[in-house]
C-alpha cells in the first residue's frame, strides 16, 4: 500500500504537469498509471468478491498484464445495480449491505436495525465511513457506488490538479483565480485542498439548478462545492430523496411514498416557473451586489432557464468572470434535445456570459474524475485514467481513435472495482490539441442504444418535465 | 422472371454489389447503376457502423457476410443497391379509382392471384434458390431455418389456406368472411325500427312517404394500408403483404433491414405473375430507413392511409405511436414467450421436459414473439439449477445440429449481463470454438426482460408456486408453454386474463394454423372497414 500511495502522489503531480500543457507524449504518467492499475487488480483479487468471481471464471490469477485486464476483467457498469430489487422493495437493508460488500473492498459490518429507506441506509453507511452515491436510470434501478471516505480526498485532489489550470485561465482575478493559479503553478494540490474550504470562492455566488441536497450523482458533488461560495441557492429548495425517485419510476407502494412523489412533482412540475423566477431574482441580486455567479445544471435546465427568461422578456447581465457549467442529460429529452452550439448561444445571450465562460463537464458516478470540454471541443482524459475504446462486440479496439463504447481503468478506484465498461458510445481522438493539452480525448458522447438514460436528466426527462 | 432478372442484373452478386428492385404500384423500379468504388467510398465516409448510405436516386444497404461453416463474420460485405422512391409515388390519393377497380374484385380473383404468384415462384425455382443463396450469405438465421422458411412459405401459401384466413378472420354473425369481402351481405334478423320513426307516425300519421324499416347490409370494405414491418423473422414482410392481398387492399409494405431480398423477390413475383392485376397495380414493396422524415412525414400525414400496421421493437412502436395520433393502426408490439414448469417435472423425466421446453426456445431461433425467453420453474433453487442443466444439454444438441449465430450486439449484451447486473447469477453456457452458442442462466433476483439478448439464452427463475409467477405475466407476454397439461388447464384462464394471448402445452408453441388469432386479434378484421348500408 505504501508503494501505491507513493504512485498516487506522483500521478497527481503528473496530472498537474499535464493540465498545464507541459506534457507532450505519454511521459511518466502512463507507467505510473499502469503500475497502479496492476496493483489494483491484485488488490481487487484479494478484497473485492465480485471482481474475484469474474477473474476466477476467466481462469485468471493476480499475475496478469494490462491487456488481459482490458480484454477479460472489465466489469460492466450494471454491476453497481446487481442487487435484487426486492430487497429495496421490502426494506431489507441488511441484504443490501451484504450485496454492497460484494462490490466493495471491505466487508461491511454495520447494524441496519431501524433503517427503512434508501436515504437512511446511505446515512447509516456514511456514519460508518462509507460514502455511497447513487445514480438513477429511467427504469428506477439505482446504481450504488461505495467509496471509503478517506479515498474521496484522493479523488478531490486529482480533480483539483487536473481542473485548476484549466479554470484558472478563465476565472482570472480575485481570490478564486489566485487559488487556482497557485494550484496550477506552485502549491501541491494537497495544499490547495486546505484552502478550498468554506468561502474559498468568496467572490462567487453559487447558483445550482438542482435540488438543495441528496445523494444522487452530482448532487453529492454540489453539497461539497456549495459551502465554498459566498452564498449559494438552489432551483429546488427541497432535498431529492432516493425513495422519492425510486417511487416515481417504479410506482409508490404506500402512502408515504405516494406523498414523496406528490411533493417531488409539485416542486418540479407545478412550481417550475415559480422556482425559475426565484432563482433568476437571486442571480440578479448577486449581480447587483457585485458578485460573480457560478451557474451549474444539466443542459435541459439551462434550456428551461433561458426559455423562462425569454418569456419574461429579460436578459441577465452576470458580472464579468461569472461561469456556467453544464453536464450530462443531453439525450434525455427525446425531441427536445438542442444542439450544443444553440444552447451555448442562448445561455450567452440570456445570462450575459461569454461563450468561453460556459463550460461543459463529462463524468459519471463510477469514475473519479471530472473532465471539462476544452476550447477545441475535446474532453481531455487526465493521466489517472486509462481509457479503453470497445467495438460493437465489446472487444478492445486497437488505439483510441474512432467510435466505440467507452470504457476505462481508473487508477484511483481503490474501494470498488474501477475497470468499467460504460453505456456511453463515444468518438475519441488522440494527440496534441490546440488548447495545449495532449493525450486521448472524447469529442462526442451518446448513449448506447438500449442502454437506459441515467442521471438527473434521465429522471427529470422521464417525468415529462 | 429469371430472364428479366438476368436482363437487368438483379439478385446477382457482382463485385460485392446486388441490385435489388422495388415494386411501386405494380411498376418494377430498378436501381440506377452505381460503381462498387463509389459505394465503398460512400460507406467509408459514413463510418464503420453505417448500414445505409444514400446516393443520388439510390440507397445502398450494407450487410456483413457470414461464413456458414464457422457462423462468423468473414470481414466482407454485401451491398444491396436499391432505388429511392419518393413518398408521393406511394400514396393512393384516388379512392374512387380503388372503389371502381380493386375493391370490386371477388374472393376467387384474390385466390387466383395467390395461386398465380405461387406458380410463378415454383416456375422460377432456380431463381428462388439464387435469392436464397444470397440470403444465406448475410442472414443471421441459421441455414436450417432459412431452408424451412422457403418450404413452409411455399406449402402454406395456397388457395385453401388463403380462403380459411378470409373466412375465419372476417367472419361475422355466423357467416364466413369471404361473403363480406365479396360484397354486401344481408344482416340476419334485420334491424329494428327506431324510436323516432314510431314518434313520427304519432306526429305525422302513417303514410306512404314514411321511411320503412329496410333490411341492413354489411360489407368488409378494403382499405389503403401502410405496413411497417420488422426483421425478426424473414417472413414478416410476406405475412403483412399477404394480409393486404387477402383484404384486396392498396398497400405499401416497408421491408425491414435483413429481409429486403425476400420481400423484393416476392414483389417481383407478383409483377411477373400478374402485372396488370388490380392488386399488383396497387401494391408497393419498398425500403427506407425507419425514421427517415423525408419519406415518413408524408406517409404518416393524416389521410394518406386508412390503416397502418406496425411491427417492431419498443422504440419503433413508440415512435410511430407518437407520430400517428389519429390513424387507425394495428400495433404488433414486441412480445415474448415464457414457459411454466410445474414441480411435477421433477417426478417425471426431467430430460424429456427440458427437451420439450427447448422446442419453444428454438422458435425462429428465439427471435419470434412466441419464442420462450424466461422459464419459471416451480421448486427450490437447487431444482431450478438441475432443470437448467438439463435444458443446457438440450440446447447443446440443437447447437450441434443447427449452429447458432450471434451478431456483435448480442455478444456485447451477453458480456454486459455476465459482467454487470447479473454477475451474481448462475451461468450454464454452451460454447463453440470458445464462444457462446447457447446457455441457461438461473437468476433468483429481478430480471429486466429488456436485457434479454434473444440468442438461445434461457433465463430460469425458481418460484415457490407457479401461481406466484402469474404476476409476472402481462400484455407483453404473447405465449406461455406449460407443463404438465393438468396445470395448464388449471392456470390457463388466469394466465390469459393477465394479457397473455396463447397458453399452450409445453413444446407446442410454434404450431400455427390459417386464420389463427394474432396478438389477441383477428388481424384481417382490423384491416378492413366494416361498412353499413
Amino acid at each position: 500500500m505504501q508503494r501505491q500511495e507513493n504512485i498516487y502522489r506522483q500521478l497527481i503531480k503528473e496530472t498537474r504537469v499535464w493540465a498545464r500543457g507541459r506534457q507532450k507524449g505519454p511521459g511518466r504518467a502512463s507507467g505510473l498509471r499502469h503500475e497502479a492499475i496492476l496493483n489494483n487488480h491484485a488488490y481487487y483479487m484479494d478484497n473485492v468478491p465480485c471482481y474475484r468471481k469474474l477473474a476466477l471464471e476467466e481462469g485468471l490469477s493476480k499475475e496478469v498484464d494490462l491487456s488481459t485486464i482490458k480484454s477479460s476483467l472489465m466489469l460492466e457498469a450494471g454491476v453497481f445495480k446487481s442487487y435484487d430489487q426486492k430487497w429495496l422493495d421490502n426494506g431489507d437493508y441488511t441484504r443490501m449491505t451484504q450485496w454492497l460488500s460484494d462490490i466493495y473492498h471491505r466487508r461491511i459490518h454495520v447494524d441496519m436495525a431501524g433503517v427503512a429507506a434508501i436515504d437512511e441506509w446511505i446515512d447509516r453507511l456514511d456514519k460508518n465511513g462509507i460514502h455511497v452515491v447513487y445514480s438513477s436510470g429511467t427504469s428506477g434501478n439505482f446504481s450504488f457506488v461505495p467509496r471509503q471516505k478517506k479515498n474521496r480526498a484522493l479523488s478531490r485532489t486529482v480533480n483539483i490538479a487536473g481542473l485548476s489550470p484549466q479554470l484558472a485561465s478563465r476565472i482570472g482575478s480575485g481570490f478564486a483565480g489566485a487559488l487556482l493559479r497557485m494550484s496550477a503553478a506552485f502549491v501541491p494540490p494537497e495544499g490547495v485542498m486546505k484552502f478550498a474550504t468554506r468561502k474559498s470562492l468568496g467572490g462567487y455566488d453559487g447558483c445550482f439548478l438542482t435540488f438543495r441536497g441528496g445523494r444522487m450523482g452530482n448532487q453529492s458533488l454540489i453539497e461539497e462545492l456549495a459551502p465554498m461560495f459566498s452564498q449559494h441557492y438552489f432551483l429546488y429548495t427541497m432535498d431529492i430523496t432516493g425513495s422519492a425517485l425510486r417511487s416515481l419510476r417504479r410506482g409508490a407502494k404506500n402512502e408515504v411514498e405516494r406523498q414523496l412523489v406528490e411533493d417531488l412533482k409539485r416542486e418540479v412540475l407545478e412550481r417550475k416557473e415559480e422556482n425559475y423566477r426565484c432563482i433568476i431574482e437571486n442571480m440578479q441580486a448577486s449581480t447587483d451586489a457585485g458578485k460573480k455567479v457560478f451557474v451549474f445544471g444539466a443542459p435541459y435546465q439551462f434550456k428551461e432557464l433561458c426559455e423562462i427568461l425569454e418569456s419574461m422578456n429579460r436578459c441577465l447581465d452576470l458580472k464579468e468572470g461569472s461561469l456556467g457549467l453544464f453536464g450530462g442529460g443531453w439525450k434525455s429529452f427525446a425531441g427536445e434535445a438542442i444542439e450544443r452550439e444553440v444552447l451555448v448561444e442562448n445561455i450567452s445571450l440570456k445570462l450575459g456570459l461569454s461563450p468561453e465562460m460556459i463550460l461543459e463537464g463529462y463524468s459519471m458516478t463510477e469514475i473519479n474524475v471530472l473532465t471539462l470540454r476544452c476550447s477545441r471541443g475535446r474532453f481531455h482524459i487526465p493521466p489517472s485514467i486509462e481509457p479503453v475504446l470497445l467495438d460493437e462486440e465489446l472487444n478492445v479496439k486497437d488505439g483510441l481513435e474512432g467510435e466505440g463504447t467507452f470504457g476505462f481503468l481508473d487508477a484511483l478506484a481503490v474501494d470498488y472495482p474501477g475497470f468499467i465498461i460504460t453505456g456511453d458510445h463515444v468518438k475519441m481522438v488522440e494527440g496534441e490539441c490546440g488548447c495545449s493539452l495532449s493525450g486521448p480525448a472524447v469529442i462526442q458522447v451518446g448513449r448506447k442504444a438500449g442502454v437506459e438514460l441515467k442521471g438527473c436528466g434521465g429522471i427529470m426527462g422521464s417525468m415529462g418535465v | 422472371m429469371e430472364a428479366l432478372c438476368n436482363r437487368h442484373g438483379l439478385f446477382r452478386l457482382k463485385e460485392e454489389l446486388v441490385r435489388v428492385p422495388f415494386v411501386v404500384k405494380g411498376r418494377l423500379v430498378l436501381p440506377p447503376e452505381v460503381s462498387p468504388e463509389s459505394v465503398r467510398e460512400a460507406f467509408s465516409r459514413a463510418g464503420e457502423y453505417a448500414t445505409l448510405v444514400k446516393m443520388e436516386n439510390v440507397q445502398v444497404l450494407r450487410e456483413p457476410v457470414i461464413q456458414r461453416s464457422s457462423m462468423k463474420y468473414t470481414g466482407e460485405y454485401i451491398y444491396q443497391v436499391m432505388p429511392a422512391p419518393g413518398a408521393y409515388e406511394l400514396i393512393e390519393p384516388e379512392t374512387a379509382t380503388l372503389a371502381d377497380g380493386l375493391y370490386r374484385l371477388g374472393v376467387d380473383d384474390i385466390l387466383d392471384y395467390i395461386e398465380s404468384i405461387v406458380s410463378t415462384l415454383l416456375e422460377n425455382y432456380s431463381l428462388a434458390m439464387r435469392v436464397l443463396e444470397l440470403l444465406r450469405r448475410t442472414s443471421e438465421f441459421p441455414e436450417a431455418f432459412l431452408d424451412d422458411w422457403i418450404n413452409s412459405t411455399a406449402s402454406s401459401l395456397n388457395r385453401e389456406t388463403a380462403r380459411q384466413m378470409i373466412d375465419s378472420e372476417l367472419s361475422f354473425m355466423g357467416k364466413p368472411g369471404s361473403q363480406y369481402l365479396e360484397g354486401w351481405v344481408e344482416v340476419p334478423g334485420g334491424a329494428k325500427s327506431g324510436w323516432l320513426r314510431q314518434k313520427a307516425v304519432e306526429i305525422f300519421g302513417r303514410n306512404e312517404n314514411m321511411p320503412e324499416v329496410k333490411r341492413p347490409y354489411v360489407r368488409a370494405m378494403p382499405t389503403r394500408q401502410l405496413h411497417i414491418t420488422a426483421g425478426n423473422a424473414p417472413e414478416v414482410p410476406l405475412v403483412s403483404a399477404l394480409r393486404a392481398v387477402l383484404t384486396k387492399s392498396a398497400a405499401v409494405i416497408k421491408m425491414p433491414y435483413g429481409a429486403t431480398l425476400s420481400g423484393a423477390f416476392f414483389a417481383m413475383a407478383a409483377v411477373a405473375a400478374a402485372p396488370d392485376h388490380p392488386i399488383t397495380r396497387h401494391l408497393s414493396m419498398v425500403y427506407w430507413q425507419g425514421g427517415d422524415e423525408a419519406i415518413e412525414a408524408e406517409l404518416l400525414m393524416s389521410g394518406a392511409f386508412d390503416r397502418m400496421v406496425v411491427w417492431g421493437g419498443h422504440e419503433a412502436i413508440a415512435s410511430m405511436q407518437s407520430r400517428t395520433h389519429f390513424a387507425r393502426a394495428v400495433y404488433l408490439n414486441p412480445r415474448y414467450g415464457v414457459s411454466f414448469i410445474g414441480n411435477e417435472a421433477f417426478s417425471a423425466s426431467l430430460e424429456e421436459v427440458a427437451m420439450r421446453a427447448s422446442l419453444d426456445v428454438m422458435i425462429h431461433n428465439q427471435k419470434a414473439c412466441s419464442s420462450s425467453l424466461v422459464h419459471y420453474v416451480e421448486g427450490s433453487a437447487g431444482q431450478a439449477v438441475r432443470y437448467a442443466g438439463m435444458l443446457q444439454e438440450a440446447l447443446y444438441r440443437w447447437d450441434e445440429e443447427i449452429p447458432n449465430f450471434l451478431n456483435p450486439l448480442k455478444k456485447a449484451q451477453l458480456k454486459r449481463m455476465r459482467r454487470g447486473r447479473y454477475i451474481g447469477a448462475e451461468w450454464l453456457v454452451n460454447t463453440r470454438e470458445g464462444e457462446f452458442s447457447s446457455g441457461v442462466v438461473v437468476i433468483q433476483d429481478e430480471f429486466d426482460i429488456l436485457d434479454h439478448p434473444m440468442c438461445r439464452l434461457v433465463v430460469v427463475k425458481p418460484v415457490d408456486r407457479l401461481e406466484g409467477a402469474l404476476k409476472k405475466l402481462n400484455q407483453f407476454v404473447s405465449t406461455a408453454g406449460v407443463y404438465p397439461e393438468e396445470r395448464r388447464l388449471e392456470l390457463r384462464d388466469r394466465m390469459l386474463s393477465r394479457g397473455v394471448s396463447s397458453v399452450l402445452s409445453l413444446g407446442h408453441c410454434e404450431n400455427l394454423y390459417s386464420g389463427m388469432p394474432h396478438d389477441g386479434m383477428l388481424v384481417l378484421g382490423h384491416l378492413v372497414d366494416w361498412k353499413n348500408s
